[in-house]
């Protein structure tokens, strides 16, 4: 078993354990779909009701991992950040439903974003986040849309109803 | 030593999107291995001047044909990478990491 086999397969049953649904979006998800390029944390959507967090700290309350903050751990074995991303708008809840289980080598099956639910992540991200991350997510964005077919009109729609419209017209041009 | 086989260190500066995305596609072709990115960036050295040590048409603006527009070729890492699993994807980008990180 790889590393990251071992840390995906140790999330799985942890999370469960405490009832936890997660996938895993960002840059993971990026190279699950087509383009792998290098990382320093790895994004896990986590469903817990009202933004409760607890369940995910009990469920990494384990030695392999420092807590940094809130919603930030470090895994000692990997080296990799866990970003933890409660869901807690409608985009989030449909990125979150239309992911995937994919298999991984010497686990079972991980739920991963698909293309279209890490597009509009990547919109929202690039909406909220500094000018920096804006350019980061829209560069996804572009890799994204290389490897991937994008549902255009399902991009426009959430765009719109989420106000994101700016960082999609961003990407577009 | 042969003037052919003496080494020299080299300093640059480059953009910092460029060095990664040139080290991941040298990870990608000629995986991880000392001496790789030297290897590289001797192989584009080259390209740059032409083997035969003359200038490239990149060093001769004035003589190059005008560009027609065309689709973006895919890179070596995007034809690899699609032949992959997402499992297999997933495995590459951590590599990727410990490979910047170290």
């Amino acid at each position: 078993m790889t590393e990251l086999t071992g840390l995906l397969n140790h999330l799985r049953a942890s999370f469960e354990r405490e009832s936890v649904a997660f996938a895993v979006g960002g840059s993971f998800a990026l190279a699950a779909l087509g383009h792998p390029r290098a990382t320093a944390d790895i994004d896990l959507m986590v469903l817990v009701r009202g933004g409760d967090l607890a369940p995910v700290h009990r469920a990494l309350a384990e030695p392999r991992y420092s807590m940094r903050n809130e919603v930030t751990f470090e895994d000692d074995v990997t080296g990799l950040f866990l970003d933890i991303l409660p869901i807690v708008d409608q985009a989030q809840e449909e990125a979150f439903e239309r992911a995937r289980r994919i298999p991984i080598h010497g686990a079972t099956r991980i739920r991963v974003l698909t293309a279209d639910g890490l597009a509009l992540m990547l919109l929202r991200e690039a909406t909220i986040g500094d000018k920096g991350k804006r350019r980061q997510r829209l560069a996804d964005l572009d890799s994204l849309a290389r490897v991937a077919k994008l549902d255009e009109a399902f991009l426009a729609e959430w765009a719109r109803r989420m106000g994101y419209t700016k960082a999609l017209a961003d990407w577009k041009e | 030593m042969p003037p052919e086989l003496a080494t020299v260190r080299v300093n640059v500066v480059v953009p910092s999107a460029i060095e990664a995305a040139f080290r991941a596609e040298v990870f990608a072709r000629k995986g991880m291995r000392k001496g790789n990115i030297s290897e590289a960036i001797t192989e584009a050295i080259r390209l740059w001047i032409g083997h035969d040590g003359e200038a490239s048409d990149a060093r001769k603006p004035a003589q190059r044909p005008i560009a027609k527009a065309s689709p973006r070729r895919r890179t070596y890492q995007e034809i690899e990478t699609a032949k992959m699993t997402p499992g297999e994807r997933m495995e590459l980008a951590y590599k990727l990491s410990r490979f910047m990180r170290s």
